[in-house]
């Protein structure tokens, strides 16, 4: 072989190895907004068969399958592979901020303040968010509260939001927008108050959806304005947000 | 000479000072967010009278502040609709116990940031217990344990969050779910150009929570199978009744389109009784028809306007 080939050669194996290292492999994360595809593992085959008369679901050629550990203890779902893919889920829940600082509040004017609620679950049964008050927004003396807003036309309520935009209407309330959030918060003008534990309310749903959920999120605006008689203090309560998956 | 050292360790110094305050001002930031994970979110668990079985939820604090968790204890029931629980005030189910009854219900332990906690729960049915399912949510309000309670807020959020237990106390364990299709509602007469669009609601009148099995199928007038569709295997709850979903899209409407339908078409759903091997099929029928409306109906409006119109002109035309 002589030089001139040899060179070829050479440059050939070259580019080869240029165009294979560079070549590149795709790989995703299969998901949207609203799903996303979960594989447990790597086997033959897995899915759900079914005939007229049966429905099962298998795993061929997985490697270490179930039931072992903590989830073999559940006899419901009997089964091993892909399967316990139902019952090891998780279902986890996140406030982006727990501490709700209105400021200080004068008459004739709003003041808000925001936190995220994200909500992640893998169960096709979806999930729902209640959201409640232990009390209304009370004074420190323990008998003087701002009370729950009705909104501009006194027509809202725990379970439907109207529009509360006069600053001249007192009261204490909460806005949702983002994903999964009840179609009566029209915009960020729509207001409802707390379900009042305290008055035995029942608690209301703030989010919910039927299907998986990846990282749903949505934003709750805390409001509140005082009348010009409202005594001056600190004024407090507590909210609780209450996930529940489906099944 | 202090000039000199000014030059050689400042901008150092001016680094460490915008990293201290980053540092200081993001875990402030982090310190009022709370993040819980817990698994399964749903628990189905059979149970012979007489017997004691323990199952576990495992809690996870993915936040980056301690946790403070109470657990609680509440009764559900069926939203007949959805598969959503709707969590009633009391909890009335008594033979629970939390961490093997080394503590209970509403006393409250500390998860530190980034750590897991396997809480075992323990089921213990008298033997004279009757055979009925019980559905419950076991709770896990948690809160910040440093700090935010101490600061003077307006209004201090904490989070819930729940795993279900459907519990099917049986002296056997021989499903006894029996589930039935309670209607398939969709439009008598339809246009041959719109999809036939359908839902249906199936009833479980058994015993324990069973899961839909089974399939909808749309037949023409020839009794040609057109189109088939599984339905996704929801549990549905003793005594209680749920929309049916298709499998592939999980949609609560199934949907067959095609560029032209005609004619007579029948839907119907087989479903399992239960999820048992020898399982009757529980069949349930609805007729509707394809006709094309908008071929009839835009010749018929085009020929009543055009009849209006010319009775308009004769008015306005006197002879």
């Amino acid at each position: 072989m002589n030089y001139k080939s040899k060179k070829i050669i050479g440059l050939y194996s070259a580019l080869v190895f240029i165009f294979l290292a560079s070549y590149p492999v795709w790989a995703d994360r299969l998901e949207s907004d609203s799903y996303f595809v979960t594989f447990g593992n790597f086997n033959v085959t897995s899915g759900e068969k079914s005939s007229a008369s049966y429905n099962v679901t298998d795993t061929v050629g997985q490697v270490a399958n179930g039931p072992y550990g903590q989830y073999g203890s559940s006899d419901y779902f009997i089964g091993s592979g892909f399967q316990y893919i139902y019952q090891i889920d998780s279902f986890a829940f996140t406030i982006s901020d727990v501490s709700i600082e209105l400021g200080s509040i004068n008459p004739s004017t709003h003041n808000s303040a925001t936190h995220d609620l994200t909500i992640t679950t893998r169960g096709a049964g979806g999930y729902l968010i209640y959201a409640y008050e232990e009390h209304p927004l009370r004074h420190n003396n323990g008998s003087t509260d701002i009370p729950d807003t009705t909104c501009d036309l006194g027509t809202c309520t725990i379970s439907n939001a109207e529009v509360w935009s006069n600053t001249s209407i007192p009261g204490f309330g909460f806005n949702m927008t983002g994903d999964d959030i009840p179609i009566d918060f029209v915009d960020s003008t729509y207001f409802r108050p707390f379900a009042d534990d305290e008055s035995a309310d029942p608690m209301q749903i703030v989010m919910s959806s039927t299907n998986i959920a990846n990282a749903r999120t949505s934003t709750v605006t805390y409001k509140a304005g005082v009348s010009g008689t409202q005594a001056a203090g600190d004024y407090q309560t507590n909210i609780r947000f209450v996930a529940v998956p489906g099944y | 000479m202090l000039n000199k050292k000014i030059k050689k360790f400042g901008p150092n110094l001016f680094l460490a000072s915008v990293c201290f305050f980053l540092s200081v001002s993001l875990g402030n930031a982090q310190a009022s967010r709370i993040n819980l994970s817990i698994s399964p979110p749903v628990t189905y668990l059979s149970i012979k009278p007489g017997e004691s079985k323990t199952y576990q939820i495992r809690a996870e604090n993915l936040g980056d502040s301690t946790l403070e968790i109470t657990p609680s204890l509440l009764d559900f029931e069926a939203d007949n609709l959805t598969g959503q629980p709707v969590v009633k005030q009391t909890g009335t189910f008594k033979y629970i116990q939390i961490n093997e009854g080394s503590s209970f219900f509403g006393e409250s332990f500390n998860l530190e940031p980034k750590q897991k906690k396997t809480i075992p729960i323990t089921i213990d049915i008298p033997r004279s217990e009757r055979e009925e399912e019980y559905a419950m949510t076991i709770f896990f309000t948690f809160k910040n344990k440093i700090d935010e309670q101490q600061k003077e807020t307006q209004a201090k959020v904490a989070g819930t969050i729940g795993s279900n237990l459907i519990l099917i106390v049986t002296k056997n364990d021989l499903d006894r779910g029996n589930i039935i299709v309670k209607n398939i509602k969709s439009m008598p007469i339809i246009d041959s150009f719109m999809p036939i669009r359908f839902t249906a609601i199936a009833e479980n009148i058994g015993k324990n929570a069973t899961p839909a099995s089974g399939s909808a199928k749309i037949y023409d007038w020839q009794n040609k199978e057109v189109a088939q569709f599984e339905v996704h295997p929801d549990m549905i709850l003793a005594d209680s009744s749920r929309q049916l979903r298709e499998n592939e899209f999980l949609s609560r409407e199934f949907r067959y389109k095609k560029p032209f339908l005609l004619g007579i078409y029948r839907i119907t759903f087989e479903l399992n009784k239960n999820s048992s091997l020898d399982s009757e099929i529980i069949t349930l029928n609805k007729t509707i028809v394809a006709l094309p409306l908008s071929i009839i109906i835009l010749p018929l409006s085009g020929f009543i306007l055009y009849s209006g119109y010319r009775l308009v002109l004769i008015k306005i035309k006197p002879r």
